[in-house]
């Protein structure tokens, strides 16, 4: 499975179930189907579980910071 | 809130029901288990935030006692965020897992939960069963 194929069906993934912690089981769930990964293909996936973990960082941060802006004493 | 609570909870379970290794499987990569945990993390921070505001707008909890815990999640969001660029680097998985244990030791989550009323406190209690099975998965040790 090159790492094209496994972007896209990460991508698929997401779409068919509503959001990413379904994903994240889906991505364990896949190492078990496909145990041939090579690294490669490992480390495009730990990528985009990061990068996906980071966006969800950032927008619980930028989150408090509007709820802080809007309750100021 | 407690929707959201019993979803995490229910989602942990799932977490820890995959990794599990069934016989005549190989196991699952350690940087790809802490990716995997530190999307789960990222979660539980939202969903704690989200608790912590509404345990507020309905009066249980006041507006100092969601800051405490707005900073608890700020600071665990940015540790998240580091040991995101540590397993996304090219250094062996030894040294990633040294490091990652570091972060965590180094953090003072413990101080800043210290001054978290018992009431607001109990949204952060997924986000430490989160911390602690990272700490699990690399060895150190838990919070």
């Amino acid at each position: 499975m090159s790492p094209a194929a496994i972007q896209a069906l990460i991508a698929l993934l997401n779409i068919a179930i509503p959001g990413g912690i379904a994903l994240v089981k889906d991505i364990l769930d896949l190492f078990h189907k496909y145990p041939g990964l090579t690294p490669d293909q490992f480390a495009a996936i730990v990528k985009e579980v990061t990068s996906k973990a980071d966006a969800t960082y950032d927008a619980t941060i930028a989150e408090i910071l509007a709820d802080q802006a809007a309750h100021k004493p | 809130m407690r929707q959201h609570i019993a979803c995490l909870l229910i989602f942990l379970c799932f977490v820890g029901c995959a990794y599990k290794n069934p016989a005549g499987t190989p196991p699952t990569p350690p940087n790809v288990q802490i990716a995997s945990f530190s999307k789960a993390l990222a979660d539980a921070l939202h969903t704690a935030n989200q608790s912590a505001m509404i345990l507020r707008d309905n009066g249980k909890i006041s507006q100092k006692e969601v800051l405490d815990v707005q900073e608890y999640i700020v600071l665990v969001a940015n540790t998240g965020k580091q040991m995101d660029a540590v397993i996304l680097s090219s250094d062996p998985w030894g040294t990633q897992r040294e490091k990652i244990i570091k972060m965590w030791a180094s953090s003072g989550l413990s101080i800043v939960k210290d001054r978290i009323s018992t009431t607001a406190g109990v949204v952060l209690d997924v986000i430490v069963n989160v911390i602690n099975q990272i700490l699990a998965a690399v060895g150190g040790p838990t919070i």
